[in-house]
């Protein structure tokens, strides 16, 4: 991982077009401005490993015979 | 296009019928082309089908089926992503998650699946907001 020393206000170019600033400091939480293209997704990490690890569990679960069972219960619910 | 599916064998999908995905979904962000399979035993299910990997497929739901009032709230670049500008526009799919006890299966409410219908594309969007889970109990009274 690279790591960069910023003050607030000072900013950090990935690239040509993503640029992360640190908008502010307060106590111990940095507030950080991202500018990216629109077509570039940016998160929070640890929501996104959530996602990530659902669509996971979501995939190894989904059995062909598993989705009717549950298509049955859920038209008798 | 033939695909492969380790699910329903080879099939034959016409290209009016591939969705394209930007940004493919979290974890699998690599893949970007996915085809959507319906089957009369399965309503309102559906598999979300990827057309590059045959092991991949998803079970969705349309969001509506599942709860009321969902309105995900997506960012700038999702909507970029599918080329709309107003999320009310897309069509929302929620994942599923089977459980061997079928009765505590769920679907991600922070990880809803939104669609351009007419342009075919898709995209996963990765919602921040807490009050949403990702184990939403299919069979839970609704919301």
């Amino acid at each position: 991982m690279l790591v960069l020393t910023r003050k607030s206000d000072e900013s950090i170019m990935i690239g040509d077009s993503i640029e992360v600033t640190v908008v502010e400091i307060k106590g111990r939480q940095v507030r950080v401005g991202i500018n990216a293209p629109g077509f570039v997704p940016v998160y929070r990490k640890e929501v996104y490993l959530a996602i990530k690890q659902e669509n996971l569990n979501a995939v190894h679960s989904a059995t062909s015979e598993d989705a009717l069972k549950l298509a049955s219960a859920f038209e008798k619910r | 296009m033939k695909i492969q599916t380790t699910r329903f064998g080879e099939l034959e999908i016409p290209e009016p019928r591939v969705y394209r995905f930007p940004n493919g979904v979290p974890g699998f962000s690599d893949l970007k082309f996915y085809t959507f399979i319906d089957k009369e035993d399965l309503k309102p299910f559906a598999w979300m089908q990827s057309c590059e990997l045959s092991y991949l497929a998803f079970l969705i739901c349309p969001a509506d089926k599942i709860v009321n009032d969902y309105k995900p709230k997506a960012k700038r670049g999702d909507m970029n992503a599918i080329e709309l500008n107003d999320p009310a526009e897309a069509s929302v799919h929620l994942i599923v998650t089977i459980e061997k006890d079928i009765a505590k299966s769920t679907t991600n409410l922070r990880g809803p699946i939104l669609l351009n219908e007419s342009k075919r594309l898709g995209v996963q969007i990765v919602i921040d907001d807490s009050a949403y889970a990702t184990k939403h109990l299919i069979f839970a009274r609704r919301a």
